[in-house]
């Protein structure tokens, strides 16, 4: 391999650089003042909202990886040169730009939107890097470009290493209530082994309720499903924003989303909180919408103080999970 | 246990005569200048889709009020027309879906001297020489089969997207019928579909749950497994196009950087509709690419009916394929008329396998993105 010329050291010099700099814009800076909302999206103040959302596509390290980003500066690069070349290219060129614009647009807060054309843009990434080397007749090893590419994922997933070592666990302002669980069946093997029974029967009264035939979610947090089926039918759920309770409960629900405030009921979609207080709000639930309960996560419900005051002055904690709640409505 | 593993059966067989029946068509359509490996692909991709099509229909008729008779109906359409083609065109879909496996019995073709790390590693095998490259991937594939079948099989539905879709196709299941509507509630269990998009997704759940329903039994393991299977699609078809366009190295490297980043292990990882979204997008844009070279007649057809799947998936597909139709008006060959003629048959078939449901919910449904304007 030959020795690289002087203004393409400029050129990786300089791109190192610009990555360092961005990074540190966007990873480690947060605006405190900005929305929980989007904060989580990572689009919290302007540099973040233009690099992390409209052109996330190339420039948000944290989920497309470190390097996807060169695609950005070879695409305007063959957009330049686009005239001459065959239609079949300006066709895909035009279909690959106006995607690019329709999710920077649309999909700006979503990093599943920014993914979609993910495999496209590497794609001509690589192809484009290998042209560009061809042309000025460089020839990168294997060994190099296996260095190159699991250092890159090595960088990538530490990312994600050090932020979840970083991660306090959610603050829980309720006390977690005990739950009660159903009865396991009891062995009885007489006096001689009356011991052996006991270690026995605790074990089952502690693994019954996830042998039972229940589909669940995760391991222990399946418990509070069991006891939501357990619960009188005709005493609706009013469901924060979490499907899992209809699907995996046989208990009726209305679905309800904190952050927008919205019901969706057969009637539409409309505001619960607003223009109510809350024991209006709590006669509404019961009155109108037949609904005795809430289930609800403690990280759903910060997203609208208003809905954390109305589970303070009109509910009780009747069951928690991990983060899942239940609450009774008084 | 012998139901479920019934159930499966039927829903397996049902997405191998449907793959079939799209392997033969896109056989047909573009012949040699499309590899196999593409074609078997890319059918196995769309194949499962295609039972999507035929339940949306069906569906939106609803003509039965029995998840058996669905069943039936779909199967024997599906089997009439597999073997109809069959017998009179009889494409070899077996011997081209195990093509890609042939590398690993071709004793002359060896990987190992090609990558540097492994030069000089010598296997024997009751005294032949065997290629270490080959036996690495090998394991290597192997324990991802075993690690996603058991992933499928005990990590339950979870994330409100999925569940989502998961819930709207339970409600196909309560009322084996697809009504356009305002608002899109099951009141029994208080579910209100939130969605903007195509019915894709759900009514392959749909399909499964329904199966399901006739043997008695509950379960969504093709639901999950379907973001693994799709997810495995996409990186074979980005593997093999690059591959054959351009080289092996371009085409190692890409995949490389695609798992390098976490959101494609998210995506692999998470039942989402992702998958399905991602690849029935870049299978039409593939369908693009060799469309392109012969533009006859059959091949916009095709071309038209992977976009009207893909658009079915998901909104955002759906407005991507629309630039894909602006493109051809656009950059195809011959005189504005003469485009225009190509592209009626791709337009139509782009109707009638998904563009048909947005239409529908504009103008009788809950207008889709116009909701607001439209004042519902």
């Amino acid at each position: 391999m030959m020795s690289l010329p002087k203004n393409i050291r400029f050129l990786i010099g300089g791109a190192i650089a610009v990555v360092l700099i961005v990074y540190s814009l966007i990873l480690f800076s947060t605006d405190e003042s900005a929305s929980m909302y989007l904060n989580e999206r990572g689009i919290d103040s302007l540099p973040k909202l233009v690099l992390n959302g409209f052109l996330g596509q190339f420039f948000k390290y944290k989920y497309l990886g470190n390097l996807v980003w060169v695609a950005f500066p070879f695409l305007l690069i063959h957009l330049a040169k686009l005239k001459g070349k065959s239609s079949s290219i300006k066709a895909f060129t035009l279909i690959y730009v106006l995607s690019v614009l329709l999710i920077a647009v649309q999909g700006y807060y979503n990093t599943r939107y920014q993914l979609s054309l993910f495999p496209v843009t590497i794609s001509f990434l690589v192809v484009a890097l290998f042209d560009f080397l061809k042309e000025r007749n460089i020839k990168p090893s294997a060994t190099i470009i296996i260095l190159g590419v699991g250092l890159m994922t090595v960088f990538n997933y530490t990312v994600f290493g050090v932020e979840k070592l970083l991660e306090n666990p959610p603050e829980q302002t309720f006390k977690p209530k005990p739950v009660r669980l159903p009865k396991a069946p009891q062995i009885n093997l007489g006096k001689r082994i009356g011991a052996l029974a006991d270690t026995l029967n605790n074990k089952l009264d502690r693994t019954w309720p996830l042998l039972i035939e229940h589909d669940g979610i995760e391991g222990d947090r399946r418990h509070i499903f069991y006891q939501i089926d357990s619960l009188p039918f005709e005493e609706r759920i009013l469901v924060n924003n979490q499907p899992l309770v209809l699907y995996y409960t046989n208990k009726p629900g209305v679905m309800y989303w904190c952050r927008k405030d919205l019901l969706s009921t057969q009637r539409g979609r409309y505001p619960l909180l607003e223009s109510r207080d809350n024991l209006e709000v709590r006669n509404y639930l019961i009155d109108s919408l037949q609904c005795k309960y809430i289930f609800s996560t403690l990280h759903y419900n910060e997203y609208n103080p208003r809905f954390v005051e109305f589970l303070a002055e009109q509910c009780d904690t009747a069951l928690q999970e991990g983060d899942y709640v239940l609450y009774e409505i008084r | 246990m012998l139901l479920l593993v019934l159930s499966i059966g039927v829903v397996i067989a049902s997405f191998l005569l449907s793959s079939y029946i799209c392997y033969t068509l896109i056989k047909l359509g573009f012949g040699d200048s499309m590899p196999s490996t593409e074609q078997v692909i890319l059918s196995a991709g769309f194949g499962p889709t295609v039972v999507v099509t035929m339940c949306y229909y069906l569906l939106l008729f609803s003509p039965f009020d029995s998840a058996l008779a669905y069943v039936i109906t779909v199967l024997t359409i599906l089997s009439g027309l597999a073997l109809w083609l069959f017998v009179r065109f009889r494409a070899d879909f077996l011997t081209h879906a195990l093509a890609p496996f042939s590398i690993w019995t071709t004793p002359d073709f060896e990987l190992t001297p090609q990558i540097p790390f492994l030069n000089g590693f010598n296997l024997k095998w009751g005294g032949r020489h065997i290629d270490a490259f080959k036996v690495l991937v090998l394991f290597i594939f192997i324990y991802i089969v075993i690690y996603w079948l058991e992933f499928v099989a005990n990590k339950p539905l979870t994330g409100h997207d999925v569940l989502e879709y998961a819930l709207l196709a339970n409600t196909f299941v309560d009322w084996l019928d697809i009504d356009y509507e305002v608002h899109i509630v099951n009141e029994q269990t208080g579910f209100y579909f939130l969605g903007l998009h195509g019915y894709g997704f759900p009514l392959l759940g749909f399909w499964e749950k329904a199966v399901n329903s006739v043997f008695e039994v509950r379960g969504d393991y093709f639901f999950r497994a379907a973001t693994g299977y799709y997810s495995f699609l996409t990186v074979m078809m980005v593997y093999y196009f690059l591959k054959r366009q351009f080289n092996l190295k371009v085409a190692m490297v890409s995949l490389a950087m695609l798992f390098s980043s976490y959101a494609f292990y998210l995506m692999v990882r998470e039942y989402h509709i992702d998958a399905l979204r991602m690849f029935t997008l870049l299978g039409s844009w593939l369908l693009l690419f060799y469309a392109w070279k012969s533009q006859n007649r059959y091949t916009m057809w095709i071309l038209g009916a992977a976009l009207g799947i893909c658009s079915f998936v998901h909104s955002i597909n759906f407005m991507i394929s629309c630039f894909v139709f602006l493109a051809l008006v656009l950059f195809l060959e011959g005189t504005m008329s003469e485009r225009l003629k190509k592209l009626a048959g791709c337009a139509l078939t782009f109707i009638l396998f998904g563009a048909i449901h947005y239409l529908l919910d504009l103008a009788i449904g809950s207008g889709w993105i116009l909701k607001d304007f439209l004042g519902r």
